[in-house]
């Protein structure tokens, strides 16, 4: 069978808004599955995620992310446009999904990677959103369900995905 | 070479943040010390007054490497509180799913963490180009493992089919014939990692060590149950309800991690401890992969954690397989979960990847947490990873060169396969070209 694409969660819910990437796709996956990708919750997996992403046409990771923007701001990158941490100095964990990144581009170079970021407000260990991403989350959801679904259209039609 | 300065911060190729500071003049230590720098940890806290079914899927994401131990420990606490027994199919399945982390926690830290240092690189990424063998034997065995986990315990990353009293959703039986097929077939690359491993000539280092893990079942155990004993090597064993009288921690001014003792001073934990302890039981393939690493028992060099890890390999995937079988023989058959919530304290124990881990609860006669206690295995080897510094010392000094002294240190604390930190990974937005943030212009903003 074809790989399918897949959009992957990232992120640990028992530090605030770095979970928001898991809430977003378990929220989102009814419709995503419904378009032939696969969603997948990457929790705190690192390079653990390298055996969710090998050979996939189309990989779109969502996540929190330090952009400088206002918190609840989403964006979305193309892998490479963006510069590894460390140098590609794999740490299994702490670069987590840096390193995943990097070593996946490798690896499997076919594989189209987005990420869309989602800028947070507060990682502090504590269980639930923070309270001005809280406030901004069905905005959130809906601006991540529209991009997402925009990639896999392009995908789908052929274009292979955004980049800008 | 008489001084030597040893500053690395965050070391690189650990899970987490930690520091190593050595410095040594005219010939003299100074200093010695390794410095966990994580912010403490919220977590115990975090699960007082949630009640016993969110415990679990709380404390799995505590760690992504080690999901399923923190999932197991935690269960077989909340059991032990309640007075649950699994049955002989549940103990089989979460075995397996144990062996499965070991497999893909211990693969990725000696072919993508420890490996580069053999080959004379600063991390993976060149090993794609020069030794893409090893990579892609790495990416397959994990690819593996992860599956493996998804089969099992219904996700490949925290799991969500392992609860209290047993499983709330059972693989197929297809589908774990289908496993056992794919284990069957790797048994070639387990075979490849072996063969790797035996080129790579570990750096000496030996000093008496106390080791402690689980035993005294005839299983080279990993899931603590009944019969199984906390063993030291110095000859005592504990009853995991009664593992405070041998795990001490004990706060330091230099680490946000605490460390322990085990009353005589520190103790190593992981597989090397696990071996030392257990050996007698390893599956045949692995003891013969053992005397082909050249892996004996009474090793005191802590750098043969990582021929542990390689031994545990083959280890846990003909144990997989074998509880596997075991299980289609049985037959598969759905044992929904009874849990009767009452008050009480309950210690779960289980080895995982890096040692072994302690979760004690106790619950309200509702079923809540009133208080928890968590020890990883890696804060317990805090103490006896700075022995070892110390103990290096004289050997790095004889090397008459600063940068492969260094070196010897970080492969050093490496060889512990760390992690300092479970949960923290925020990832930073830098862009190649600076300008090209405009181009990435906001989706939305508030």
């Amino acid at each position: 069978m074809r790989p399918q694409p897949a959009v992957i969660g990232i992120g640990n819910p028992l530090r605030t808004d770095d979970g928001i990437g898991v809430r977003l796709v378990e929220d989102l996956r009814t419709g995503i599955e419904a378009r032939g990708a696969e969603v997948f919750d990457g929790g705190t997996g690192g390079l653990g995620l390298l055996g969710l992403v090998e050979n996939r046409p189309l990989v779109l990771f969502v996540d929190a992310a330090e952009m400088g923007e206002a918190p609840g701001t989403v964006r979305v990158f193309p892998r490479d446009a963006l510069e590894i941490e460390g140098g590609g100095a794999a740490s299994a964990h702490a670069a987590g999904l840096g390193a995943a990144l990097d070593l996946v581009g490798r690896v499997s170079p076919d594989t189209r990677i987005f990420v869309v970021a989602v800028e947070p407000s507060s990682v502090a260990p504590g269980l639930g959103l923070s309270i001005s991403l809280a406030r901004a989350y069905p905005a959130v959801r809906d601006t991540v369900h529209d991009a997402v679904h925009q990639m896999l259209d392009a995908w789908s039609s052929g274009e292979g995905g955004v980049g800008s | 070479m008489k001084n030597l300065k040893v500053d690395v911060r965050h070391l690189s190729r650990v899970e987490g943040h930690g520091n190593i500071v050595v410095d040594v003049r005219s010939g003299r230590l100074e200093e010695c010390r390794f410095e966990v720098v994580e912010a403490p940890r919220f977590f115990e806290a975090m699960i007082k007054g949630r009640p016993w079914h969110e415990v679990a899927h709380i404390t799995c994401r505590i760690c992504g490497i080690c999901s399923v131990g923190h999932t197991s420990a935690s269960i077989r606490a909340t059991e032990a509180a309640f007075g649950i027994e699994p049955t002989p199919q549940t103990l089989r399945l979460r075995k397996a799913l144990l062996d499965a982390e070991h497999i893909q926690s211990h693969v990725l830290h000696v072919c993508f963490l420890v490996a580069p240092d053999f080959f004379g690189v600063p991390s993976v990424i060149p090993l794609v180009s020069s030794h893409p063998e090893v990579v892609g034997l790495a990416l397959r065995l994990k690819r593996l493992a992860n599956d493996a986990c998804a089969v099992i315990g219904g996700r490949h990353i925290h799991p969500t089919g392992v609860v209290p009293g047993g499983f709330c959703s059972l693989p197929t039986t297809e589908a774990v014939e289908g496993l056992v097929a794919s284990l069957e077939a790797a048994r070639g690359d387990v075979r490849a990692l072996v063969d790797l491993f035996a080129t790579l000539e570990m750096p000496a280092l030996s000093r008496s060590t106390e080791y402690l893990a689980l035993g005294r079942t005839g299983d080279y155990t990993l899931l603590g149950g009944p019969g199984e004993r906390i063993v030291s090597t110095l000859g005592e064993d504990f009853e995991l309800s009664d593992y405070k009288s041998k795990v001490r921690e004990y706060p330091v001014p230099h680490s946000t991690a605490k460390h322990t003792h085990g009353g005589g001073g520190a103790y190593m934990v992981g597989a090397l401890a696990r071996f030392e302890v257990n050996h007698e039981r390893l599956h045949d393939a692995a003891t013969a992969a053992a005397a082909k690493l050249a892996l004996v028992p009474r090793t005191m060099n802590p750098f043969h954690n990582n021929t542990a890890q390689v031994v545990e390999v083959v280890h846990c995937l003909e144990d997989m397989i074998g509880h596997l079988k075991a299980t289609l023989d049985a037959g598969l058959r759905e044992e929904p979960p009874e849990v009767r919530p009452r008050a009480g304290r309950g210690v779960g124990v289980v080895e995982v990847p890096r040692g072994i881990l302690f979760h004690e609860y106790e619950y309200d006669d509702e079923g809540r947490i009133v208080s928890a206690n968590c020890i990883i295995p890696t804060g317990q080897n805090l103490h006896h990873i700075e022995k070892d510094m110390e103990a290096l010392v004289p050997l790095a000094l004889a090397l008459g060169d600063e940068a492969r002294a260094v070196l010897q240190f970080e492969m050093l604390v490496r060889a512990y396969d760390p992690c300092i930190s479970c949960s923290t990974h925020l990832l930073t937005v830098r862009l190649r070209d600076g300008d090209r943030m405009r181009t990435y212009a906001p989706v939305s903003a508030p």
